[in-house]
């Protein structure tokens, strides 16, 4: 543990020197194919500039020079900058940075050289040694492809979106419909899949051979990992569990997620947009889709994967996995605030040895801010939003489809709002009646 | 729509894609089979098949071909094993990839462990071990040695090998051709072409017998790493040099030697498992087929690759070379990592609870588990158990490691059955104040190694290397206020002390001068050490040094000699013996050396007589208190501000602070009286400065455990204050409090304003870190948080896990845990110890179980240590190897003897005796005692130089066990075997070599004897004494005044008469300077040993009974042999006290007692003969005494050859008088029997009534 960090370096280094050095050979090829097929002699003296500045950084990582480690200032900076609540305002800004300057970011060029800075980032990263073994983390590696997975599919929809967009806007049919879309069965469909068939095994075989199964030690019923971590997929659920009581985040959010993925064909009155891709003509299934999927689905997987360490703490990039460090947790109830905060007295006491109803009763009463809160947000904003900002959608929805696509809505924007109340009032339950294990 | 050819993609394309991504699948499917093919362990397993076993078979036929008469049976079964292994073709095709997964040659091999289970915390599963997936050849021993391993493991030495000092002789061939000079030649050795592993290694291959290299003791495969300190690049260069060098020798002297560096044996995998007759091997107690390898040596069994079976470096060099050679890591995902090598032993104790049955013993002389055993003896001693609880028993009432608890301190407080057994390690303080002062007290608590340097008590207090600031002032004050505390509750709750008076008949006034050497010779030192005896070593007992500065006191004076005269007296569970001390006449030759030598005026005293008597206990008394030369350190004045602060930290915590405050202001009222507990009773009353240092002395005691190794009273029922180390070697890691430890040890502490754990330590005296392989092991282990890290430092710097802690704490909750001194392998040896604590016993056929005469030696062993009664006596006798040359080795001379005391010798011995190795030496192993001079020291018999100018000695050693030396017999009691040898330093041989050749014999090896040590230490002493007093004993006849040896004892006295004598000795021997004391022993603990010496003698226990006492037996003999003049016994009185038989002449008998003889030729009262000794014994010992025990005085008195002696007092042979001898003494209470008339005695009215009330029935 104290004695590794020297060897791990040594070896993480030349590791990220080779990285470099490849990431250098594939700009050179982009330069050439920019050359040779775009004819943009502009965009190739910038590939080959940025090969020869991965080049540069890979020989000196091989050299193991100094110069190629990260500076610690920076580390420091990243580190005290990222936390959850700059993390999720930063990516909503960002979704909505990049909605905004779409047309840009999906210009080619403009795409490689963002790829070509993550993988500055990550060649930078990688020289130290907390991030470098949370990144190679066997586990981990499918997480870090799916992230660039996921940003190319991303980036590559809305290219031919924007392009799309900008064919409809001059009135000639869609990429897809221009091409038709029927090809044939053999050799076509076949010979395609029997390749990816292929090409896959071969992968899946050279995966095996280098990286071995991230087995760990026999479970143990009284030594639980440190953190326990569910499988990548729920990280984000697990992340949800922060913030939320567990009853609502293991069992509310995901059945009203698979409720609500259920109801979108029957929510759906949008006849535009089918069958190609495009934003404008359907830009409110977009935006939901960007950030409902990006935003508290993805994003809060690689915060439990990558961000989150012992005892569930979160630690920054390049923070070290100190099993000690401490986090201040505080849990306030709004039933607290209402009562004692704002009105300056103690919050009611439930008499122990009254009957159900009288409980009950008591009960209410003390959660009564919360409860009213609740009932307003999901009982008065519909109409309200029905009257202003949705009214289009009411009208063309009717009542029944209106109210459902609405509460979803307002279901799924608890999130976020639970999430801001925690991190700037520490309120963690809204309403909270433990008696009856219901607490939101 | 119609299908169309267009196609949507270009086909050509689709094929370019499909061709590369096939190759890209076959380069893969390739890489996959390179990787199977070239795993670790095929790897191994065509090494062993290839290179490893055709060369051992091939050294096994050159062995064969070169022994004189060679085996051809043999030969010939080793040629066809050697094509069987020589690699072939088809053996290679069942080797290639794929077509290996058939299983042969290569394959996975495993050892499927059903019953040794392995604990994956939601059940346990069975064990399968794939070690020997690698480690071919693990478990073979070399053929015909079982003890040594047939591939040996790696090693490096240097050996010197003699040339012929003249110029190499051209040889000549089969067809009278001239052939150029060969290392054959002159050396006698062949090399290799190719070495085993490397191919390019310099390798003998062959080994002549009775040459220089045989001589040197080269094997073949032994590397020739460097001749005269050059490397040899290649086989000929070596061979040239060789050759050279031997041309050479012709010129500086006769003899010219070389010095080559070679390396022996095979690295891992490929070496077998050290000592096969003990573990692996197929006839040892450990098989590998029904134990594997995990089971002791943990790891995960299950890889067949090195890094994944988690094997565990030794020390940070092997860390690094594993690292580099085998991509080794530290695997935290396996929860039962390899112990590394120097922990080896601990695992011993899952199966081996007794621990005592892992001494040497005699199938087993080299020591099983050496470390461990030092380990237990460690905790023994140092009373670990005292604080931390070592329990053998789960709830169940299942044996599941050592038990080692306390034993209970009244029958109330027995819990659990059984209850423990150990006693507490300290002296009871129940009467402590009738012999301290408070002065000595403070001291000696403050810091016990001060007063005595070797204490075993830990050190409590001062212990501040991990403090500073405020914590260090308030460990400063509070501890000042503790030690005075703890004397205070000591002296408060002493109860007064009733004197042992002396004897009444004791006249003189006490002299240190007889008693310094009382002390000598009465035993003491056989327990205490002395600086004035600095050859006494004993530390079972206390270093007596310095006793008048501790019993500084006319009070601690007297209680020390009524100490001395009964010890149970005033402490019934010490183990220190009542030494039975009777007052000793005062006579003119006392002040002279001969005192010591018994007179029998001591023995047969007339009270009556104006004898002047002195008392020895208190002459040893007054010897010891003379001992001087330590000062005490004045007390300090007690701050009262402190007393107050820390009692009102205890008290707090139970009455809170505001009551509290009020009680120790107030006291505590008597009406509130009774709702007071615990400790705080002791501030009842009006409230006093002692109340409260009391009241602190209580909480303190009892924090500090001071219960565990002391009797304190008011503490009766306390429990171990420490963690229970009972499973402490599977204690979750997570579970141990490192805190700050990191900071406190690691030399580049950040932030340099405070000073680094290390130079702390290194100021505190404790060892600083440093790059030694095993403080570097223990470091990593500390710092990776790993138990033997943790229990490293805890025995190191007990309370430096509370560094920087400390000041977040209470001064209460601080650890405490005192400092023990301890040595670096000490240390070693107690970690080796406990963490074999797992408490997780194998199924129970695994768990050792002794049968009934091996549990009583185990059993015998404990009480053995518990009574230390190896100090005196020797329970195994000194052992010799040694080498000889047949031809000049001297046989030994006959002695005519009675056949009944032949040896009986198995053909096999015969056989095995006349074995010569290739040097054409023999060798042979002989018991007995070494002949010593009048210093005690080693007899010299005769010295010599060699060419060198090496001094050469001969010694001798007096048999103990009939020896086999080259078809020979030798006797004991006979003709002593005459060795040479370099000089033997304490019991070791120095280095230095000597010539076979030349002085016939070679001294090879040493075994030190058991035990003994104090009948060595006397031996001079007595010795002198007698020469002084002009009485020029006989050899080794000084033997016989000492402790006597215990070899044999079983087989020479009667269990009951033993069983008795253990319980209370009585003196047997009139000659003996000193006598057995009177241990504190159970009868219990007496039968346990009377088992013992039966069982270790081979003789049938616990009962036994003899022939010749039983009813009828006389009167048959009577039949058979009729005597005219008398009955047997009264003709065998006869024989027995006729002058002929000179057994009168030194015996006592009865009532009758040689006249002239002083004390130190008496011999023994025959009447105890038939109580004591047991027939089988008597009956060698009558016929031949030296061949029982060779340095006994007594001769032979009845020759077996020649005219019986007294032929008309006995008629018949010598062997027919020894019998009716025999009879005699073991019927003698039957004899004495008959000889006394009872009826005489009866009043002739009672036998009349008797009479009638018969004669009415």
């Amino acid at each position: 543990m104290h004695a590794g960090a020297s060897e791990l370096m040594e070896s993480t280094v030349t590791r990220v020197g080779w990285f470099y050095l490849i990431a250098s050979v594939v700009n050179v090829i982009a330069a050439v194919r920019s050359w040779r097929k775009q004819r943009k002699p502009a965009w190739t003296i910038a590939w080959l500039l940025v090969a020869a500045v991965f080049g540069g950084l890979g020989g000196l990582a091989l050299g193991h020079s100094p110069l190629v480690l990260m500076p610690e200032s920076l580390k420091a900076a990243a580190d005290a900058t990222l936390g959850p609540a700059t993390l999720t305002l930063g990516c909503f800004a960002t979704l909505v940075v990049l909605y905004l300057g779409r047309r840009f970011f999906v210009i080619p060029a403009v795409g490689w050289a963002m790829l070509n800075a993550s993988w500055l980032f990550l060649g930078l990263s990688m020289t130290d040694a907390e991030f470098a073994a949370v990144v190679g983390m066997a586990d981990n590696l499918p997480i870090v492809a799916m992230v660039y997975l996921l940003a190319f599919f991303t980036w590559w929809g809305a290219a031919q979106a924007v392009e799309n967009d900008r064919r409809l806007k001059r009135g000639s049919p869609p990429l897809e419909k221009e091409h038709g879309e029927k090809v044939l069965v053999w050799p076509d469909l076949v010979y395609t899949e029997l390749i990816c068939m292929v090409l896959a095994t071969a992968v899946l075989v050279a995966w095996s051979l280098v990286l071995k199964a991230p087995l760990e030690q026999p479970a143990n019923p009284v030594v639980t990992p440190n953190p326990s971590k569910a499988p990548w997929y729920f990280l984000g659920l697990q992340e949800l569990l922060t913030y939320s009581d567990a009853w609502n985040a293991g069992i509310v959010v995901p059945c009203l997620i698979v409720l609500g993925l259920m109801a979108i064909p029957y929510l759906d009155f949008n006849r535009q947009g089918s069958g190609y891709y495009t934003i404008r003509e359907r830009r409110f299934a977009y935006l939901v889709f960007q950030f409902g999927f990006l935003q508290l689905w993805v994003l809060l997987i690689l915060i439990g994967t990558f961000m989150r360490g012992p005892n569930w703490t979160f630690f920054g990039l390049y923070g070290v996995r100190d099993p000690h460090k401490l986090s201040a947790l505080e849990n306030v109830k709004l039933s607290d605030c209402f009562w004692v905060t704002m009105l300056g007295r103690g919050v009611p006491q439930v008499p122990a040895d009254a009957g159900l109803l009288v409980k009950l009763g008591h009960v209410f009463w003390r959660e009564i801010a919360g409860v009213v809160l609740t009932a307003l947000y999901f009982i008065a904003l519909p109409p309200l939003l029905g009257r202003t900002v949705l009214r289009s959608f009411r009208r063309r929805m009717g009542f029944g489809r209106y109210t459902l696509m609405v509460f979803l809505l307002l279901a799924m924007a608890t999130l976020p709002l639970e999430m801001f109340l925690r991190w700037t009032f520490s309120v963690s339950y809204v309403v909270s009646m433990p008696e009856y294990l219901l607490n939101f | 729509m119609r299908a169309t050819e267009k196609t949507y993609y270009s086909i050509r394309r689709l094929h370019l894609w499909m061709a590369a991504s096939s190759l890209a699948l076959l380069a893969v499917t390739v890489w996959a089979l390179i990787a199977d093919h070239t795993r670790q362990w095929k790897q191994y397993q065509r090494t062993f098949q290839d290179r490893i076993q055709p060369w051992m078979t091939q050294a096994r036929i050159a062995e064969e071909q070169g022994r004189e008469s060679p085996d051809e049976e043999e030969l010939g079964r080793l040629r066809q094993v050697l094509s069987r292994q020589q690699p072939s073709l088809g053996k290679r095709l069942l080797r290639l990839p794929l077509i290996d997964a058939l299983g042969r040659p290569l394959a996975a091999e495993q050892i499927w462990l059903p019953e040794l289970t392995i604990d994956y915390n939601f059940r346990r599963v069975a064990r399968f071990d794939r070690c020997v997936t690698c480690h071919q050849g693990i478990d073979q021993a070399e053929p015909g040695r079982p003890r040594e391993p047939a591939l040996r493991p790696e090693e490096v030495l240097s050996v010197e090998l003699t040339t012929a000092g003249r110029a190499p002789e051209a040889g000549e061939n089969g067809a009278g051709q001239k052939t150029p000079p060969s290392l054959e030649g002159v050396y006698g050795l062949v090399l290799a072409e190719q070495g085993i592993l490397d191919p390019s290694a310099v390798t003998i291959e062959r080994v002549l017998p009775k040459t220089p290299a045989a001589e040197a003791r080269l094997t073949a495969g032994d590397v020739i790493l460097k001749i005269n300190d050059q490397e040899p690049i290649d086989r000929a260069a070596a061979q040239r040099h060789l050759l050279e060098e031997a041309e050479r020798g012709r010129a500086p002297t006769e003899g010219w030697s070389l010095q080559l560096e070679i390396r022996r044996g095979l690295p891992q995998p490929y070496s077998s498992h050290p000592r096969p007759d003990l573990f692996v091997g197929s006839m040892s107690p450990h098989p590998m087929s029904e134990f594997g390898c995990t089971i002791c040596h943990e790891g995960q069994g299950s890889a067949t690759e090195f890094k994944w079976a988690s094997h565990t470096p030794n020390d940070p060099g092997q860390r690094e070379q594993w690292r580099g050679q085998y991509g080794w890591f530290e695997n935290s995902h396996w929860d039962f990592p390899m112990l590394p090598k120097r922990f080896a032993e601990s695992r011993c104790l899952k199966c081996h609870h007794q621990v005592t049955d892992l001494e040497a013993s005699r199938r087993w002389p080299d020591p099983p588990a050496e470390k461990l055993l030092a380990g237990y003896q460690l905790v023994r001693q140092s009373g670990c158990f005292g604080c931390h609880e070592i329990k053998g028993f789960d709830e169940s009432g299942r044996s599941i490691g050592p038990d080692m608890r306390l034993e209970p301190s009244s029958q109330e407080a027995v819990r659990g059955v059984p209850p423990g057994t150990m006693r507490k390690v300290g002296p009871s303080l129940r009467e402590v104040a009738g012999r301290l002062d408070a002065g000595f007290l403070d001291n000696w608590i403050g810091n016990p190694s001060a007063f005595r340097p070797e204490t075993r008590m830990p050190r409590f207090f001062g212990l501040h290397e991990h403090l500073d600031g405020v914590s260090l002032a308030e460990a400063k004050r509070f501890e000042a206020v503790e030690i005075r505390a703890i004397t205070e509750y000591l002296l408060s709750t002493s109860r007064p002390v009733e004197l042992q008076a002396p004897p009444p008949e004791v006249t003189e006034r006490p002299s240190a001068q007889r008693g310094k050497r009382l002390f000598e010779v009465q035993g003491c030192l056989a327990c205490h050490k002395h600086r004035d005896f600095p050859r006494g070593q004993a530390t079972q007992g206390a270093d007596l040094s310095q006793l008048g500065a501790k019993y500084s006191s006319q009070a601690g004076a007297a209680w020390l000699a009524s100490w001395i005269r009964d010890p149970t007296r005033h402490s019934p569970r010490t183990v220190m013996p009542s030494p039975l001390l009777t007052p000793i006449p005062l006579e003119a030759e006392y002040g002279d050396a001969t005192s010591q030598i018994p007179n029998p005026k001591s023995e047969i005293r007339n009270p009556k007589s104006e004898i002047r008597m002195t008392d020895p206990a208190a002459d040893i008394a007054a010897y010891l208190l003379e001992g001087r030369g330590w000062q005490p350190k004045a007390r300090a004045p007690l701050n009262e501000g402190d007393l107050d602060e820390l009692a009102l930290l205890h008290l707090g915590k139970v009455y809170g602070e505001k009551l509290a405050r009020r009680y120790l202001k107030e006291g505590i009222a008597e009406s509130t009286a009774d709702r007071v507990q615990g400790d705080a009773a002791e501030l009842r009353g009006e409230m006093t400065v002692e109340k409260k240092l009391r009241y602190v002395g209580r909480r303190t005691i009892g924090k500090r455990g001071c219960y565990g190794c002391h009797d304190i009273p008011g503490f009766e029922d306390a429990q171990p204050i420490g963690p229970a180390l009972t499973d402490w070697g599977r204690k979750q890691e997570s579970l141990l409090a490192f805190e700050q430890i990191d900071e406190f040890v690691e030399p580049a502490v950040p932030a340099g304003a405070k000073q680094s754990g290390a130079a702390r330590l290194a100021a505190a005296g404790t060892a600083a870190p440093s790059d030694a392989p095993d403080q570097g092991f223990f470091l990593d282990a500390l710092l990776a948080h790993r138990r033997e890290g943790f229990i490293w430092q805890k025995l190191r710097a007990p309370r430096s896990f509370d560094f920087r802690t400390a000041a977040e704490k209470d001064y209460n909750q601080w650890l405490t845990m005192g400092r023990f001194q301890l040595s670096d392998q000490q240390r070693e040896a107690i970690i080796t110890f406990v963490l074999g604590l797992v408490a997780e016993p194998p199924a129970s056929a695994y768990v050792y179980r002794p049968d009934p005469r091996e549990k009583a030696i185990v059993e015998g062993r404990k009480v053995l240590e518990k009574y230390a009664c190896a100090q005196c006596h020797t329970l195994e006798t000194e052992r010799w190897t040694f080498e000889f040359d047949p031809a000049k080795f001297e046989d030994p001379p006959p002695v005519p003897d009675y056949d009944f005391l032949r040896p009986r010798v198995s053909p096999e011995q015969m056989t095995a005796s006349l074995k010569t190795d290739n040097r054409g030496l023999g060798s042979a192993e002989v018991a007995g005692m070494p002949r010593v001079d009048a210093q005690g020291k080693l007899l010299i018999v005769d010295e010599d130089q060699d060419e060198q100018g090496r001094a050469v000695y001969q010694y001798s050693l007096a048999l103990w066990e009939p020896a086999v030396i080259h078809g020979k017999v030798w006797t004991v009691g006979g003709a002593s075997p005459l060795v040479c040898g370099p000089e033997i330093v304490e019991g070791r041989l120095a280095a230095g070599r000597v010539d076979v050749t030349k002085w016939g014999v070679r001294l090879t090896g040493i075994r030190p004897p058991v035990g003994g040590s104090l009948a060595r230490l006397l031996y001079p002493v007595v010795l002198a004494e007698a020469r002084a007093s002009g009485r020029g004993p006989l050899e080794g006849e000084a033997w016989g005044w000492l402790p006597p040896p215990l070899v044999g004892e079983g087989a020479k006295v009667q269990p009951a008469w033993l069983h008795g004598f253990l319980l209370a000795p009585e003196r047997i021997r009139p000659s003996s300077v000193l006598r057995m004391p009177q241990y504190n022993m159970s009868a219990e603990e007496a039968g346990k040993l009377v088992d013992y010496f039966a069982a270790t003698s081979g003789v049938e226990f616990p009962y036994s009974s003899h022939a010749r006492s039983r009813s009828g037996y006389l009167e048959e003999m009577e039949r058979q042999r009729p005597h005219p003049e008398g009955t047997r016994l009264e003709q065998a009185l006869k024989l027995l006290t006729a002058s002929g038989t000179d057994c009168v002449k030194c015996h006592l008998l009865g009532d009758y007692r040689p006249g002239s003889g002083a004390g130190a030729t008496l011999a023994p009262n025959l009447e105890r003969v038939g109580r004591r000794i047991r027939p089988e014994y008597l009956r060698r010992w009558l016929a031949n005494p030296k061949t029982v025990l060779p340095y006994t005085p007594m001769t032979v008195n009845f020759p077996p050859a020649g005219p019986p002696l007294e032929p008309e007092v006995f008629g018949g042979n010598a062997t027919e008088q020894l019998d009716a001898i025999m009879d005699l003494l073991l019927n003698y209470d039957r004899y004495l029997g008959g000889r006394t008339s009872i009826r005489q005695l009866v009043p002739p009215a009672i036998g009349a009534a008797a009479n009638r009330s018969e004669g009415k029935q």
